[in-house]
């Protein structure tokens, strides 16, 4: 086999059309010459010079295979033999099957198509031996080699074509592997040859093998699926329900999509031109979430007719607030503020807020552990160590928590440092409520933080602008994290981290007497952002492929809905099943098998391959004394012509 | 290294001197170098006394008359003559542009290394020069003098000559009649290509005005063989005709046409009688000046 060390050089190569060009325009134009009289020149034919002509066509011969091989040699050619597979005069004939069970090829007949193709070629074929390979995504059956032609039959008698879709790579390198190196092999692929499955990195099949393609034509009927349905709340009770789909077809068509679930079933009719997607809306009420199907009418592949999914009202955050005294004025305030923010009904978000309020007594830690975040509003002071405690166990199973201060700023602090949750160090107030002339402002944003998203460029203009008429003075820690500090540098909210979880302490309220956050822009932002900091919104929803590897008990081998542990599972067809271009079977295919390291010497079952595949042999030496015996003939050759010709005035050769 | 006789008046040796002056004096003192002496004589015309012969002397200079009357040999002693015009005449017409291979210059540069040797030479030797150069109407017009300065002049106006146009013989020799008022001699330079039938009648005119006329035909040498060896699109220098063909095919017939227009030539010349050689520009000069001073001794 011939490869090439540098093959960009063989570029070069496109440079042999200039000498040919020239040679083609000199040989027929006449050198123009002022003369003194043209009165004696008589007119003549323009000479018969055949032997100059082949002359001239040797020369040019001569300098193009010189061209060529300093080309070639550039390029630094190495051919590579390799080892050989079959032992001579074996008589062990091997052809294993390499079948397609992927879910394309239960369009149309495609499926029947195959098999009888395979039975025919299984029937008729010459070999000893035998095997076969089922794959989809992997492999899910192979049997090896063997005189037995009946099992083969009888193993293909009942089977159909799975739900996942096709990936035939491995698949090749373990019916390659099946083949016994001292026979001869042959390797029949069945397949429709979907493009999705086989543009994808091939290993390489040895060259000595025969490689036969036998192709499930595509059916050219009508043939729409669904490739995604998305499911977006709306309000409370309702939700959005937007089916994509995909015309795979020629010509554009009207389809009914219909959503049915055990309550009941709509549909819209949609239009989708040839090759486009499309989309359909429909709107629901949704209580408790529940399975749906969305469906479209028959068409020759059923498989991408239905779409599994679930239908969810918007999951609920549990904000547990504790409010020890709701006579302190500071801490109500706050309270309010932190409520009307989190229960404001926005179309935008995911996650719907539900804000209780425990006094002391409901404190614990048998009550936290229902509380996705917890908020502590100007009420640090109030906790008791063993509620210290209870907090930092809550945290520590990673959850989140949101500590404000209020008038008793200097116990909850020194409380925090005490319980080692702040490696920061408590230093005192800045500023006081009568000195309303001087507030401070926020600096800077940490730019590592979700905030800093939240609040970029033009919406962080508003946030700058916030007055803090004090705050509580705190020395950072490296340990601890600076969400926002002030223009002069100090913390205004710090992230703590308690074993896996997080503690956003803010150095001062939001409250009036503290700051005007709560009546600017950004509190809505700033408030909503800091209670999902912490909190994973991709846990309540999850959509997988048939046969994508999940940590289940049990595999799902069907499109269907779920439940587990709380997590709702929507499991369909991959919609690449249902495209219809393929790979070409006559060129492409077997250039792209062959191309990569061969298996030669694998020995079945090894599971290795040989690091050496045959002896190479540099080829540069041997052009450039190709290069040499034409310069010795060119020049040769020269020598020849200007000796037939010893006019001193002898033009330029042509070539 | 010497620079030899020959070497010095070797066109490919003399084109290398810019200054026509330089090449001249080259040219013209070299070439008088390598004659005996005793053999030359002053050019002029005027007897001044007898004197005894002596042995190895020129014969022609013996007063024949003398010893048929008083059975004794003397020779005829001449007093040098300055008043005798030089008329050169260049033809500076397009076809003289043309260089072939085998030549170091172009036919005008030739002719014009002749005329300025030729004019060094005739000022040496105390004669007034003057020029005409034409194409197809003249282009350089030089009255006769002898002057310090009109050598300068004469080759002044032979480094300004450029090869353009077509030749118009005819018009040229009109005009020189009426130039020409004393007898003198005619050095005429052309390549004469395509006026074998009339040039040698009119330059024969010309000695109807009392002019002793040297003709040199200036070729390349690419005109008389035609040795291109690839097909060749001819144009014609002067009136752009075009002939495409391939001289291998037509050497042959062009020789023998060329032949045979030098033979009218030296024809017609030898009919007109007035003195004609032909000159190619591989040539030494030395052909061009013992020509002329054979030519001008013949006069005396």
């Amino acid at each position: 086999m011939l490869s090439f060390v540098n093959s960009l050089f063989l570029l070069g190569l496109a440079g042999l059309a200039v000498p040919t060009i020239l040679h083609l325009i000199n040989r027929e134009l006449a050198v123009s010459l002022k003369f003194p009289s043209v009165r004696f020149i008589d007119r003549s034919q323009l000479p018969r010079r055949e032997k100059r002509k082949l002359r001239d066509l040797l020369l040019l011969v001569l300098r193009l295979l010189l061209f060529a091989a300093i080309v070639l040699a550039f390029a630094k050619p190495i051919w590579v033999t390799p080892v050989a597979t079959v032992a001579e005069g074996s008589t062990l004939k091997q052809t294993v099957y390499l079948l397609d069970a992927s879910s394309s090829m239960a369009r149309g007949s495609n499926w029947q198509a195959s098999k009888s193709a395979l039975l025919d070629d299984l029937s008729s074929t010459r070999a000893n031996e035998v095997g076969l390979v089922v794959y989809a995504d992997r492999v899910l059956t192979q049997i090896s080699p063997s005189a037995d032609r009946n099992a083969l039959e009888n193993y293909l008698q009942d089977l159909e074509p799975s739900f996942a879709a096709g990936n035939p790579g491995s698949a090749i390198d373990t019916a390659v592997r099946l083949f016994n190196p001292e026979g001869e092999s042959r390797l029949v692929v069945v397949s429709d040859f979907q493009e999705t499955d086989w543009q994808r990195d091939l290993p390489g099949v040895p060259e000595s093998m025969e490689l036969v393609f036998l192709r499930a034509e595509p059916s050219e009927a009508i043939n729409i699926g669904i490739v995604n349905v998305n499911t977006v709340p709306v309000g409370k009770n309702q939700a959005r329900v937007l089916v994509t789909i995909r015309n795979n077809s020629g010509e554009g068509e009207s389809v009914p999509v219909t959503l049915d679930s055990e309550t009941g079933s709509e549909e819209k009719l949609v239009n989708v031109a040839a090759g486009q997607l499309a989309n359909v809306t429909f709107t629901l009420e949704v209580n408790e979430p529940r399975p749906m199907t969305a469906n479209l009418p028959a068409d020759v592949n059923n498989r991408d007719n239905t779409w599994h999914f679930w239908i969810a009202p918007p999951p609920v955050v549990r904000v547990y607030a504790f409010l020890p005294n709701l006579d302190e004025p500071q801490a109500a305030n706050a309270f309010y503020f932190f409520q009307t923010a989190l229960e404001v009904e926005s179309e935008a978000d995911w996650v719907r807020f539900e804000v209780t309020a425990l006094d002391r007594g409901f404190f614990e830690s048998t009550l936290l552990e229902e509380a996705d975040v917890v908020v502590i509003p100007a009420a640090g002071a109030y906790l008791r160590e063993e509620q210290w405690g209870d907090l930092r166990g809550y945290l520590e199973q990673g959850r989140t928590a949101i500590m404000l201060p209020g008038e008793s700023f200097p116990s909850q602090f020194r409380s925090l440092e005490k319980s080692g949750m702040m490696q920061s160090r408590f230093l005192g107030l800045a500023g006081n409520t009568n000195e309303r002339q001087t507030p401070y402002h926020l600096g800077s944003i940490n730019p590592s933080s979700r905030l800093s998203q939240t609040f970029a460029d033009a919406a962080s203009k508003d946030l700058m602008l916030v007055n803090v008429y004090r705050y509580v003075r705190l020395q950072a820690s490296d340990q601890d994290t600076t969400l926002i500090s002030f223009e002069n540098g100090e913390p205004a909210l710090l992230a703590l981290a308690v074993g896996q979880g997080t503690l956003y302490a803010s150095t001062f309220a939001f409250e009036p007497s503290w700051t005007d956050l709560p009546l600017r822009n950004s509190f809505l932002p700033l408030v909503r952002e800091l209670v999902q900091e912490g909190f994973n919104t991709d846990r309540l929803r999850r959509q997988f492929f048939v046969e994508e590897t999940l940590s289940l008990a049990e595999p799902v081998s069907e499109p269907s809905t779920f439940e587990r542990d709380g997590q709702f599972w929507e499991v369909n067809v991959n919609p690449s099943e249902s495209v219809k271009g393929t790979v070409d079977t006559d060129q492409w295919l077997p250039a792209l098998l062959s191309q990569k390291p061969l298996y030669a010497n694998a020995v079945p079952g090894a599971g290795t391959l040989p690091a050496d595949t045959g002896t190479k042999v540099d080829l540069w030496p041997w052009l450039l004394m190709v290069a040499l015996i034409c310069i010795f003939l060119e020049s040769l050759l020269t020598g020849i012509k200007d000796i037939a010709q010893p006019s001193p005035l002898g033009k330029p050769d042509p070539v | 290294m010497a620079v030899a006789y020959k070497d010095l008046l070797d066109p490919a040796h003399l084109t290398r001197i810019e200054n026509y002056s330089l090449m001249a004096k080259a040219a013209v003192e070299g070439f008088l170098s390598g004659m005996h002496r005793s053999v030359f004589h002053g050019f002029g015309t005027e007897f001044l006394q007898y004197r005894n012969y002596v042995p190895g002397e020129d014969l022609k200079y013996l007063d024949w008359k003398v010893y048929a009357k008083r059975d004794e040999l003397v020779t005829k002693v001449y007093q040098e003559e300055t008043s005798m015009n030089c008329y050169f005449v260049v033809d500076a017409s397009a076809s003289h542009h043309y260089q072939g291979d085998r030549a170091a210059c172009s036919k005008l540069r030739y002719a014009c290394m002749v005329a300025a040797s030729l004019a060094y030479l005739a000022t040496r030797q105390g004669d007034n020069i003057s020029l005409f150069a034409y194409q197809d109407s003249i282009v350089e017009a030089l009255e006769p003098g002898h002057r310090n300065g009109q050598l300068h002049q004469f080759l002044q106006a032979l480094t300004r000559l450029k090869p353009e146009g077509q030749a118009n013989h005819e018009r040229l020799l009109k005009a020189m009649t009426h130039h020409m008022r004393s007898r003198g001699i005619v050095v005429y330079l052309s390549d004469m290509l395509e006026a074998e039938d009339t040039l040698p009648r009119m330059l024969q005119n010309l000695q109807f005005q009392h002019c002793d006329v040297l003709a040199l035909q200036i070729l390349d040498p690419d005109e008389r063989d035609l040795p291109h060896a690839y097909p060749v699109r001819y144009v014609d220098s002067e009136t752009d005709k075009e002939v495409t063909t391939f001289a291998d095919s037509v050497r042959e017939d062009y020789q023998r046409s060329m032949d045979q227009f030098m033979g009218d030539l030296q024809q017609g010349f030898r009919k007109a009688q007035v003195d004609f050689k032909p000159l190619l520009t591989t040539d030494h000069l030395g052909h061009a000046l013992s020509q002329y001073l054979h030519h001008r001794e013949a006069l005396t």
